[in-house]
């Protein structure tokens, strides 16, 4: 009877504790740490076109938005971008040197599981990956967590944008506003 | 072991424990042989759309529907997201005012910007207001329009990624008011992604049975009775053994006494 008890207070207590948004690291810290203290001024890419095209064909459906924030200094960016895990959005943050990814960070998890896609053990597979000369595919494959396969594969299909998005902005040559 | 004294004690305690079940009990009883013949019954296609049980899922919007009507768009704005012509587009604070510039709809609304795309309707962009909230929308008297948030007066531009303030001799004309009532079939049908169609009987008895329709203290109730039980079942054993051991015990000594 006293187990029964003590299961059953353990049941409200631990109610609740589930469902939470966790911010790992605000936009604006983010950007900071990207940008060593000084960011530049924020820029956007129109998903029109072609472009629009191949986000929508990795996501597998429109991005909600149809013009995405990113910041530039030189050939280095930075993105944060959104995808549904499960139902929720996972926030994540990217920079990317180049054609090549530099960190990946996971800014704002909502969902109650998988959250372990913000530790280093997964999120340093991010690191210098680049998309296959011809397509969108990563070029080299990324090892996922169980139990979290969903949000894996919402962060690597978000990497496979940013890197794309990063090459459309970087190939007009120029800093700001891609027009559509 | 338990004496005649214990035992006396047990039972009036069984007893009380089991008047207070008696009414849970039933309600448990009636409510899951409903449910134990859910499919037969079809308790899940009756729909309940009753105001009073639709408020206990929190399925009726607490304020108002907001709306503005921009050209062939008809936004509008219930329990905070807003809808373009009853499509959910994106959560926002209270919508404030909007216009268009160059194709695209911009939605004011006190957290900032919302900007659309004037002939779809998808969502172009967000801009956030770093702090405070915007609180009107009108024209300076140069004739531009802004927005304004406490005395500080905000530049709409299509182009811009931020809320820039606008400074210099700024002269407040006045505001515009944009309101307009939504048409009959799309407030109908924002209602609908708001609460769905309704709520199905076996869901609502589900939610009895195990106390979850009466919150928390429900679910508390509830949980006492099943406890209950089984205190119930518990002394109602022992007390049994402890009786029935007794009452062998006093057969055993009358056939001894009487051989």
């Amino acid at each position: 009877m006293l187990l029964i008890l003590c299961v059953w207070v353990a049941s409200f207590a631990m109610s609740g504790a589930s469902e939470k948004e966790s911010v790992y690291l605000n936009a604006d810290e983010f950007l900071a740490d990207a940008f060593e203290g000084t960011v530049p001024v924020k820029s956007f890419v129109w998903l029109k076109g072609d472009l629009g095209k191949s986000v929508e064909s990795i996501l597998g459906h429109r991005y909600p938005k149809l013009r995405i924030s990113y910041w530039q200094r030189g050939k280095r960016t930075a993105w944060i971008l959104e995808e549904i895990g499960k139902v929720k959005p996972i926030t994540v943050g990217f920079i990317i040197s180049g054609d090549r990814m530099e960190t990946m960070n996971v800014l704002v998890y909502r969902e109650s599981h998988g959250w372990e896609i913000r530790y280093p053990f997964f999120t340093d597979q991010f690191e210098a990956i680049g998309l296959e000369t011809e397509g969108t595919e990563l070029d080299r494959s990324i090892d996922g967590i169980s139990g979290a396969t969903l949000s894996v594969n919402a962060v690597t299909t978000l990497a496979r944008v940013a890197l794309l998005l990063a090459k459309a902005v970087l190939s007009t040559g120029t800093e700001g506003v891609v027009a559509p | 072991m338990i004496g005649p004294k214990q035992r006396r004690q047990l039972l009036n305690i069984h007893r009380w424990v089991g008047t207070f079940c008696a009414l849970f009990l039933i309600l448990l009883s009636v409510t899951g042989l409903l449910l134990n013949h859910n499919v037969r019954l079809g308790l899940d296609r009756w729909i309940i759309r009753s105001p009073f049980i639709l408020k206990r899922y929190g399925m009726v919007p607490e304020g108002p529907i907001e709306s503005i009507r921009m050209g062939t768009q008809i936004v509008g704005r219930l329990d905070g997201v807003l809808y373009v012509n009853a499509v959910p587009i994106v959560k926002t604070g209270a919508l404030i005012g909007g216009f268009e510039q160059e194709g695209v709809l911009i939605i004011g609304h006190a957290k900032g910007l919302v900007l659309l795309e004037l002939e779809t309707g998808d969502l172009i962009d967000e801009i956030e207001l770093k702090s405070g909230e915007l609180n009107a929308f009108g024209r300076l008297d140069s004739g531009r329009e802004v927005f304004k948030a406490g005395d500080v007066f905000y530049g709409i531009d299509v182009h811009l990624s931020e809320l820039e303030a606008l400074e210099g001799d700024l002269r407040w004309s006045g505001p515009i008011k944009s309101g307009g009532t939504l048409p009959g079939p799309i407030e109908e049908e924002m209602l609908v992604h708001y609460a769905g169609e309704g709520i199905s009987v076996y869901r609502v008895l589900l939610d009895v049975h195990a106390g979850r329709f009466f919150g928390v203290g429900g679910t508390v109730v509830m949980d006492l009775t099943a406890i209950s039980v089984l205190y119930l079942v518990g002394s109602g054993l022992l007390a049994w053994r402890v009786g029935g051991r007794k009452g062998k015990r006093k057969d055993g000594d009358e056939s001894a006494s009487l051989s």
